[in-house]
């Protein structure tokens, strides 16, 4: 089983529509995916259409006293399940704190399906914080999604540095940043990327650009791939797929 | 991923009914409704059956393709788009890379194909979620009506949901639970049932074969693990079978495949023998211990542990050679040229094209002919050999008989072949008994380090096997006579009326 998390200090750079799609293509291909969504909003539940409720509350899986089995349920697409975030969440940090080796329980919790999936994507909440030390120490692969503009790249390179910083904690985390939200037609977000790229030559290729397919998803309330196959966003995804595939293999 | 809970409908004929109460009665929604066949897939070794997983190829009338990957019963994935015509390397197929890896290097052939009508319904929750999946199966079958099937789906998470709707579905329909894959229910219930007399000559071969191709794929694992001595019997009793097949279909089959897998199956026979025999002097030595005298017990477990080890020895060697890439290439070759329909065609030899029920009497009364002349000349000096070549013969009668029974007259294949089974029983004895006498020898002959007592007991078992195998040469005398008797040679014609002129 390999753990990825779609991460991003700052909030609106296309995350849980990463996380959502990636995981859906991910399943399509034949793999087994669990997504758990970490982030108290809930998006990624509300786009399959999964009431965000954990029985016993996410607190009790972060704690140990209950199996993250049993808070999975299938989505409506095949070898695709998910744990639903619930509004609770906003309290992972405290919950964190106060457990023993707090860095290591979202990976504890991960152990007790290892043999169920090969996929797990993580959706997780915008922040720097001890439940994002727990997300990398739990991920072999952290997929960042980040628009190219100003306080987008800027956020990109604080976490960058963090990585740098803190070598203990993140073991053999990798960094796959792509750029998301992607406007070609605008003459500054092709320029920031160029640049960008040029500092990140490890950035990945593929890039999702921005469509109106993504934004449908609120409505559909299913992955692009599910109700607009063979459409630009749908293959954007499938080519990032790939990708991170290769990366990951490349090892 | 879900669990599946799969039903036959009993007294229902009618799908619209069933669907009435799903739809109107019980609230779901229909997603889809296809008419299509469906190939179960699998490599020639039979491994996704033995790893219990079904790779189902459906294709709707609508031109629609998928591949259905199952394992236990649930739908692990469903592959849209995949025109994949068998035999297909899982490599290069687009399969999942954890489906390959369970298929192993084998191409994928045709096990089964069924034509079905497949509905699948959903139960949703307020927030229109799936929560249940139900699929109803009209799976057709030319020789048996088959019962609707109804599989409920219960997702993950939704288990008592799914557990209410099923209590629903008891309210209204009359549900006997099965565990039975449906295409693996159809391909049961009309294995063997296919045979007509006016289909053509090459039509019965092929689906006489194809049976004959599935024993031998159903036992292949079983055989490989050595856990079970019937799974050789069996494997070895289906390859004895397409052999005869393959020798009586000269005027019916293409002349070089023929040569060719007679050659093939030939060795793949041989390849077994060893094991066989070790087997069987595993499974006799109570008999021995019988023989000897219970007292005399303890002098024979040394001779047992020789037969074990013989037997483990002999098993790793088939093992290997199952392996082999000859035994591979053959299989995929076999099964290639079964599922090819351009070489199953009515011009393919003299006979192909004539219909089934004259052909096979004409073979059965050849065979019939070559029992009688053989036996005829059997002396009480004749060398074990000639009764060996008797046996030999009495076998492929038999399994001509048996391979075509359905379309012959049931009374008369009952005729001959009760006292055909008595001829085999005791030259089976004479020649098994004596191979094993000798096999007994051979063992102990390199042993020196066996304690008199062993060595005095195996004297006394190889005395025991000889004299069983003289004894049942004997009686074969009168097995014979009793098989070459007038009212046999009558039953014989009367498999189908005999024309002057008939073929062959």
């Amino acid at each position: 089983m390999r753990v990825l998390a779609t991460y991003n200090i700052k909030g609106g750079v296309g995350k849980t529509a990463s996380a959502v799609n990636l995981a859906h293509v991910a399943a399509t291909r034949g793999d087994r995916v669990l997504v758990w969504d970490l982030d108290p909003q809930g998006a990624a539940t509300f786009y399959f259409r999964i009431k965000p409720k954990v029985p016993g509350g996410g607190k009790s899986i972060v704690k140990g006293s209950a199996e993250l089995g049993d808070a999975i349920k299938a989505t409506d697409h095949e070898n695709l399940d998910l744990v639903p975030a619930d509004f609770s969440y906003r309290h992972l940090d405290l919950w964190l704190d106060d457990a023993k080796k707090p860095l290591t329980r979202i990976r504890r919790a991960l152990r007790s399906v290892a043999e169920e999936y090969d996929t797990v994507i993580l959706d997780c909440p915008p922040s720097i914080s001890l439940t994002s030390e727990g997300i990398f120490r739990a991920a072999d692969a952290l997929l960042v999604p980040t628009i190219p503009t100003t306080l987008s790249l800027r956020t990109y390179e604080q976490l960058d540095r963090f990585i740098d910083d803190n070598p203990d904690m993140v073991r053999d985390l990798r960094i796959l940043g792509f750029f998301s939200i992607v406007d070609r037609h605008r003459r500054l977000h092709r320029r920031f990327m160029s640049e960008f790229r040029e500092a990140h030559p490890d950035l990945l290729e593929s890039v999702i650009v921005n469509s109106n397919d993504v934004e449908r998803m609120g409505v559909e309330r299913r992955p692009v791939g599910a109700f607009a196959r063979g459409s630009r966003a749908a293959k954007s995804y499938e080519s990032l797929w790939d990708e991170i595939e290769r990366r990951l293999a490349d090892r | 991923m879900s669990e599946v809970e799969r039903f036959e409908v009993v007294g229902v004929g009618d799908i619209a009914d069933v669907l009435g109460v799903l739809v109107d009665r019980l609230g779901l929604r229909v997603d889809h409704d296809e008419h299509g066949d469906r190939r179960r897939l699998d490599s020639t070794d039979r491994r996704l059956a033995a790893a219990d997983v079904v790779l189902e190829h459906r294709v709707s009338d609508g031109g629609a393709a998928d591949l259905v990957w199952a394992r236990s019963g649930r739908v692990l994935h469903r592959i849209a788009g995949v025109p994949l015509v068998p035999p297909s390397d899982p490599a290069t197929s687009g399969l999942p890379a954890r489906l390959v890896e369970i298929a192993g290097s084998s191409p994928l052939v045709v096990a089964d194909a069924v034509r079905s009508r497949v509905i699948s319904l959903s139960s949703l929750d307020d927030e229109e979620k799936t929560i249940v999946r139900v699929v109803v199966d009209d799976t057709a079958s030319e020789s048996d009506p088959m019962p609707l099937l109804i599989e409920v789906v219960a997702l993950r998470g939704y288990r008592s949901e799914a557990e209410r709707l099923t209590a629903d579905l008891h309210e209204h329909f009359a549900l006997r639970p099965t565990t039975t894959w449906s295409i693996d229910r159809s391909a049961v219930r009309t294995s063997g049932e296919t045979l007509i007399g006016t289909m053509t000559a090459i039509e019965g071969w092929r689906s006489v074969m194809r049976r004959l191709t599935a024993n031998l794929n159903e036992r292949f694992v079983g055989v490989l693990s050595g856990r079970d001595p019937e799974d050789l019997h069996a494997f070895r009793v289906a390859i004895r079978r397409i052999r005869t097949l393959l020798r009586e279909g000269d005027t019916v089959l293409a002349s070089d495949e023929r040569a060719h897998f007679r050659t093939e199956f030939l060795w793949l026979g041989d390849v077994t023998t060893p094991t066989r025999d070790a087997d069987v002097l595993v499974a006799d030595h109570p008999q021995f211990v019988d023989a000897l005298g219970v007292d005399h017990r303890d002098w024979l477990a040394p001779l047992l542990e020789l037969f074990w080890s013989h037997r483990v020895e002999e098993q790793a060697r088939m093992a290997d050679e199952l392996r082999s890439r000859r035994r591979i290439d053959f299989g995929a070759a076999w099964a290639a040229w079964l599922e090819d329909d351009a070489r199953w065609t009515a011009d393919t030899a003299s006979a192909a094209g004539r219909p089934l029920l004259e052909v096979a009497a004409a073979s059965v009364r050849d065979a019939h002919r070559r029992v009688i002349r053989t036996g005829r000349s059997v002396r009480k000096s004749s060398p074990p050999s000639v009764l060996h070549d008797l046996r030999k013969d009495a076998k492929r009668l038999r399994y001509l008989l048996e391979s075509f029974a359905p379309v012959f007259d049931a009374d008369a294949v009952a005729r001959v072949t009760e006292p055909l089974r008595r001829l085999q029983d005791e030259l089976g004895t004479f020649q098994d008994d004596a191979v094993q006498a000798l096999a007994v020898r051979q063992l102990v002959a390199g042993r020196g380090d066996l304690a008199p007592d062993v060595e005095i007991a195996t004297d006394a078992v190889v005395e025991h096997l000889d004299r069983t195998s003289r004894r049942a040469r004997s009686r074969s005398r009168a097995a014979f006579d009793d098989f070459d008797d007038r009212r046999v040679r009558r039953a014989v014609e009367r498999l189908v009326p005999v024309r002057k002129g008939s073929p062959r």
